[in-house]
């Protein structure tokens, strides 16, 4: 590949990273969702004061791609029900740890991958960063979505929102959990913060870069 | 005395090295505070039930007729009812997704973040804009040609090429635009 052409080898790259992330997606995805919902249960098994989330694997998923199904319940009732043997209540929502976060690291790490101008370490150090950055942006979409569950399913008495919170809560769980553009756009202000620094754009800004 | 160099040195503590690190980093830092305000500011607009009515809901009517149109030139035979485009063998609805508004105001707002005179942003928005709505379009067509010969390939094509697609496409236009705004001002040669 011609080095005079960083932009059309950013994009050729891109491609061929991305493209490669989508071709390994079912070994990819199986491991990627085994870690989404130990990431899952590590951080979200006991839930403010009385909430607890499990995360378990669906074996036959009915929509493809949500393999996960989280289970809500009231920590409590969840609590005394184990230790009488009885069974609980609890709600139920299926997840999709491929479009909530697989498909977003794949964009990361492409992207990361794919910069001209840019050596392997420094590379290396911006991924290190741009994984944490994920990490935080999964769980806070995480958060979100259980908040809003446990606000919908009232029987848990987990926790109630005010009508204004209820129509923030709403918001924030159609642009993080029900929709698909943010979840895009987030890692491309990931990928500017932890890949550039300001020198970068002179090396952008040669004439040779779009030749 | 001059200047205090900020370039973090061998034998630096990590607190020295952080800190040349932000230095380095604040113009980008910058970019993406203003960067960040402007797409906030657009789906705080995006969300509201006026933008689905005024805009959203006449833009893909508008998509939904035009791809049906480009569709029945091939002799798809489509009929568009409202967003939905069908004909004897497949029915596609233009949904919120598939409007690549989102891509447009990451290009957008990518443009009037990036330090560079407002003369050049305006023709660099209004080039972009239209080079992805027109792909778009392009985008629509493809989706129903897969959903009518391809069917087990439409949501991969839709959720996993497409969107990325979009946000590569975004991403160039918005490099193209910095060259060309900054080549004729020569401020970073």
């Amino acid at each position: 590949m011609n080095e005079k052409k960083p932009v059309g080898r950013f994009v050729i790259y891109f491609i061929a990273i991305y493209g490669l992330f989508l071709i390994t997606s079912p070994v990819g995805d199986k491991i990627f969702a085994e870690y989404y919902r130990s990431f899952g249960k590590t951080f979200f098994y006991s839930f403010i004061d009385k909430g607890a989330v499990g995360f378990v694997k669906i074996k036959k998923p009915a929509l493809p791609k949500f393999s996960t199904e989280m289970r809500l319940a009231n920590r409590e009732v969840m609590n005394k029900a184990i230790d009488a043997n009885k069974p609980y209540q609890n709600a139920r929502v299926e997840v999709s740890s491929w479009y909530a976060g697989y498909l977003q690291v794949a964009l990361l790490f492409s992207l990361i991958a794919a910069t001209p101008f840019i050596g392997w370490k420094r590379k290396l150090v911006a991924l290190a960063f741009g994984v944490l950055l994920m990490h935080a942006l999964i769980w806070f979409q995480l958060y979100i979505q259980v908040l809003y569950e446990f606000d919908r399913n009232e029987f848990l008495q987990v926790i109630h929102f005010s009508p204004f919170w209820q129509r923030v809560m709403d918001a924030l769980h159609y642009l993080f959990v029900e929709t698909m553009g943010l979840r895009f756009v987030i890692p491309v202000f990931i990928w500017i913060l932890v890949t550039f620094r300001k020198n970068d754009l002179n090396e952008l800004l040669k004439p040779a870069a779009f030749r | 005395m001059g200047k205090k160099d900020k370039k973090a040195k061998a034998g630096d503590s990590f607190k020295d090295k952080l800190k040349a690190s932000i230095a380095d980093k604040n113009p980008i830092l910058l970019f993406l505070l203003v960067f960040g305000a402007l797409m906030g500011l657009f789906y705080a607009v995006w969300i509201t039930e006026f933008f689905t009515e005024t805009i959203f809901n006449p833009v893909l009517h508008f998509y939904a007729r035009l791809a049906g149109f480009i569709l029945n030139l091939f002799g798809y035979g489509t009929v568009v009812s409202g967003m939905n485009i069908s004909n004897a063998d497949f029915s596609i609805s233009v949904k919120r997704g598939c409007d690549a508004i989102e891509p447009i105001a990451l290009f957008a707002s990518a443009v009037l973040a990036f330090p560079a005179s407002f003369k050049k942003k305006m023709p660099g928005i209004a080039a972009g804009v239209a080079f992805l709505l027109a792909v778009n379009l392009i985008r629509i067509v493809s989706l129903f040609l897969t959903g009518l010969y391809a069917p087990a390939l439409f949501d991969f094509m839709h959720m996993e090429v497409w969107q990325v697609v979009f946000i590569l496409l975004a991403l160039v236009c918005w490099v193209i635009w910095i060259r060309w705004s900054q080549q004729k001002a020569g401020v970073y040669e």
